[in-house]
């Protein structure tokens, strides 16, 4: 089975790396050259192959995280809005070689592995996931054979071909949630029991995935609704030391980490001269009241509730609504047709998830930065499993959702793969 | 990042004559091709002023300004003015021929703020046929072809069916 997905992942890629390879150097945006020029040593010639494929994928955001990987640290505030972790990560990984296209080539190898070890555990984690619930064996193996299928023919396209920081995240989030699923159990009401014999991969592994995965990218916070609800479920049953010691250790450790990452570290490094957000300080703590990240997202990308919803940016709705729907039916169908009880925290994250991105973000990178969140690929896998089983009926429903989904997929993977190569929208 | 405009040469703008005077400012020629694109170095908080040479009449370009976000300003104020002959203009003057100038201000927007005096930013002047920049072109019959090769081939190897019954 590893074989089959693994042969799947390679000529997907390989597919992937062929489109970029042919697409036309000249790029809409221009100042890859500049970027090269400026981060590169003059010892760093330009052959024909960094220009047909490494130049390629330093579209976009890639200019913040390649800037990271080669000077080690952030210059500016703004900076800080993109992962420190994931250019550590490459920089720890380059071995002390710190040439340019050497730090490029590592990152994009690096990005690949950990898309497809994101496959393997989206494999293992589907079986966990669905193994308690009303599917018989081989069903259960098809689904995650098909999750893990769906997830390396990922709607993120082109940006997983770069380096860009999601499937780290993926990574870390598929480990947080199977270390969690491994240490609990539901009781025939859908109840959460905690394994002592397991805290340790509840509280400590769990917790510094999702840690981890926090600070690599802000929206895996998300993942902090699984103790939320664990918390609620085991104070219901008034089950206190399980809850103390499991769900409120860890939500609390997550609590601390996100206001020692999003306001005391930028505290630290800016404040008091920064002036500005800086004012806004808690009383004597080192903290302000708005968090950092949000300040800068709103100032420097006009980020907030709205400011996105204007006539310029229909095309970016358009790009997004594939994975909107497919999610939000997602939700749907796991809570109605198909209820799981313990998908029920993965339901409100979806939820709570597709609220911001259509509220709040630049709704388009919908597409990239849901891959921290598999119900979706659970979804699209189980209904073609149970079409699969029916096959003289028409399509209806969910199925022709899901039918519309994979042709959209099959056209949108090159065309944005292509899009990206060239530096064009959307981003 | 990137920040373009759209300009139209109007068709009574008077063709250069022979007289070439020499430049000192800076200036993106045209002249046999239909789209080049230069590097400039560019100050940071002020308004950039950039000749177009040997352009056609009649004709539309993309004015398309990139620079890198290892640079953090933004641009703002963009345009073009005509400027005719014998009319002294940013310190120049040209005795013979109208002249074209397109202008961007180029403003520092970070914390803490951009050390570097100079930017270098690359100007693209590109020919505009039927609505669509004519460096445009390559990638769009790559598009176009890779389009209908996956209907073709997804007409002929039916991943939906393969990933429903497999």
């Amino acid at each position: 089975m590893c074989g089959e997905i693994a042969g799947t992942f390679f000529f997907f890629k390989i597919f992937q790396y062929v489109l970029v390879w042919l697409a036309p150097t000249t790029q809409f945006d221009t100042s890859t050259a500049l970027l090269i020029h400026q981060l590169s040593s003059s010892l760093d010639g330009q052959s024909w192959v960094k220009k047909r494929l490494w130049d390629k994928l330093l579209s976009w955001d890639a200019v913040y995280f390649i800037k990271n990987m080669v000077n080690g640290e952030y210059e500016f505030e703004h900076e800080y809005a993109f992962s420190s972790v994931w250019p550590k990560f490459v920089r720890l990984c380059c071995r002390g070689n710190f040439e340019f296209y050497h730090i490029l080539k590592t990152a994009v190898f690096l990005e690949n592995l950990l898309h497809f070890i994101s496959v393997i555990l989206l494999y293992i984690l589907t079986l966990k996931t669905f193994e308690k619930n009303i599917l018989k064996t081989h069903q259960r193996y098809e689904l995650a054979r098909k999750s893990a299928v769906l997830f390396i023919l990922t709607g993120a396209a082109g940006f997983f071909t770069g380096i860009y920081s999601e499937p780290l995240s993926s990574v870390l989030s598929f480990a947080g949630i199977l270390a969690r699923e491994y240490s609990i159990f539901h009781d025939v009401y859908g109840n959460v029991i905690c394994k002592w014999q397991r805290w340790p991969l509840y509280s400590l592994v769990s917790t510094i995935c999702f840690m981890v995965a926090f600070a690599n990218r802000s929206n895996c916070i998300l993942l902090g609704i699984f103790y939320i609800m664990d918390l609620l479920s085991l104070l219901r049953r008034r089950k206190i030391a399980q809850a103390t010691f499991f769900p409120l250790l860890s939500g609390i450790a997550l609590l601390l980490f996100v206001i020692f990452q999003h306001y005391y570290v930028p505290y630290k490094a800016f404040c008091p001269q920064r002036g500005g957000w800086c004012k806004d300080k808690i009383r004597m703590l080192p903290f302000t009241y708005k968090s950092f990240y949000s300040y800068i997202q709103s100032s420097y990308w006009n980020v907030g509730f709205l400011k996105y919803w204007t006539i310029n940016n229909v095309p970016n709705f358009i790009f997004a609504i594939p994975n909107i729907v497919i999610m939000w039916y997602s939700s749907v169908y796991f809570s109605h047709q198909y209820p799981c009880s313990n998908l029920k925290p993965l339901i409100l994250i979806t939820r709570i998830f597709l609220v911001v991105i259509v509220f709040f973000a630049h709704i388009q990178i919908i597409n990239r930065v849901s891959s921290f969140i598999p119900l979706h690929l659970w979804y699209l896998a189980d209904r073609l499993i149970k079409k699969s089983t029916k096959k003289t009926k028409p399509l209806r429903g969910d199925d022709t959702l899901v039918k519309l989904y994979i042709y959209w997929l099959i056209y949108w993977i090159p065309v944005q793969t292509i899009l990206f190569a060239c530096f064009l929208p959307p981003a | 990042n990137t920040e373009s405009f759209i300009i139209h040469i109007p068709s009574e703008f008077p063709l250069a004559s022979n007289e070439v005077p020499e430049v000192t400012h800076p200036t993106i020629s045209l002249k046999g091709i239909n789209h080049q694109t230069k590097t400039f170095s560019v100050p940071v908080d002020s308004t950039y002023y950039i000749e177009l040479k040997d352009v056609s009449v009649g004709e539309n370009y993309q004015i398309k300004i990139c620079w890198t976000a290892l640079n953090p300003v933004f641009i703002d104020e963009t345009g073009y003015k005509i400027v005719p002959h014998m009319t002294k203009f940013q310190d120049t003057v040209d005795e013979h021929n109208a002249r074209i100038f397109i202008y961007f201000d180029v403003i520092g927007e970070s914390y803490p703020p951009l050390k570097a005096v100079d930017i270098p930013i690359n100007v693209s002047v590109v020919n505009m046929k039927l609505g669509i920049p004519v460096d445009l072109y390559g990638t769009l019959v790559y598009i176009s072809l890779v389009v209908i090769g996956i209907y073709f081939a997804s007409r002929r190897y039916r991943v939906y069916e393969k990933l429903k019954n497999n």
